[in-house]
């Protein structure tokens, strides 16, 4: 005899519920999270390095980092100054999960005030993902071309935070960071802007401001 | 391809309730998607196919409701539907923020 049986159940309900655990773990704890996603090449590493060092003496920073393979993500970081930083490797695996966070935590130290989470460079998987964390920021470059919030809007709408990045090639490119705002903005108009350029740290000052008023829990 | 990621996550959940149904059999599973939840129905078809393999749910149905996002369009004071690609009202142009559309769950399953 066959039965309909009710579920209702959120499909990544597992995931959502770690997200919650670590939520907590990193209120208790006193550390703020983000988390960073962005297409592959779009500067992630280098914006994180140059932020984790014009913060060095100022905020305390702790770094974990998702690629498929390699740990120099990590280890240019922590060269950078992070106090604390781990790789996590995929294998695969487009994005990061929850349970990656919490089982990349162990060891954390406590003295940690802001958590970077580096996830996998990718404009799709990424944004599914709860991972604990305060903020979603997107990393958006010139390079990619000013139409890439409509033709990747679920990860523009599932951020809060926008840097627009390499504003130092508007001219080489003829992509303009006005352009690439504009187009972002009509897909969500709640985002928050920030303008850099990573390689020579032009717009570093608004961001690393904005993130240690994130760390002291009034981003 | 996150597909893969929701689809075992899905079976799992699927087979945890039929074994505390003690069902022998997964007839049909049916899950409601959200056209904003970034999930493509044929992949997450093709990627369920591999995951039930040699599982109570091999022959089990996946069917898929997609609901859509809303939104209000404060200038032609109306509730519109929101397609994925969409970012402003097809009637005035004014930018429009949709509400739901994320939606992912398990409705319910019918078992053996």
């Amino acid at each position: 005899m066959t039965r309909i049986v009710k579920i209702e159940k959120k499909i990544l309900e597992k995931n959502d519920i770690v997200a919650a655990r670590l939520r907590e773990k990193f209120k208790s704890l006193g550390i703020a999270a983000i988390n960073v996603m962005s297409s592959p090449g779009a500067g992630k590493t280098t914006l994180l390095a140059n932020t984790i060092n014009n913060l060095k003496g100022r905020l305390r920073i702790g770094v974990i980092a998702g690629d498929i393979a390699t740990d120099h993500d990590a280890k240019m970081l922590e060269d950078a100054g992070a106090v604390w930083a781990v790789q996590i490797n995929t294998g695969g695996r487009c994005h990061l999960e929850a349970s990656m966070i919490e089982e990349a935590l162990d060891g954390i130290p406590a003295n940690v005030e802001l958590l970077i989470i580096e996830n996998i460079g990718n404009l799709v998987c990424p944004a599914g993902f709860d991972l604990g964390e305060n903020f979603n920021v997107m990393l958006g470059a010139l390079t990619e071309g000013a139409d890439k919030p409509k033709k990747y809007p679920g990860m523009y709408r599932a951020c809060s935070h926008l840097v627009i990045n390499k504003t130092d090639l508007e001219d080489a490119l003829g992509v303009t960071a006005d352009s690439f705002e504009a187009e972002a903005l009509q897909v969500n108009p709640a985002l928050k802007i920030f303008r850099t350029s990573a390689r020579n740290s032009n717009g570093l000052d608004l961001w690393c401001k904005w993130l240690v008023s994130v760390a002291d829990g009034k981003g | 391809m996150h597909e893969l990621a929701v689809a075992e996550s899905l079976i799992k959940t699927v087979l945890e309730k039929s074994a505390d149904e003690d069902a022998t059999r997964v007839i049909r599973i049916t899950v409601v998607i959200g056209n904003l939840a970034g999930i493509v129905p044929d992949s997450l078809l093709f990627c369920f196919d591999e995951v039930a393999r040699d599982t109570i749910a091999k022959d089990a149905v996946l069917e898929i409701e997609t609901v859509s996002a809303r939104a209000f369009c404060h200038q032609c004071r109306k509730e519109i539907e929101v397609g994925q690609y969409d970012f402003s009202c097809p009637d005035c142009g004014n930018i429009i923020i949709p509400s739901g559309g994320r939606e992912l769950y398990i409705k319910d399953i019918e078992i053996e």
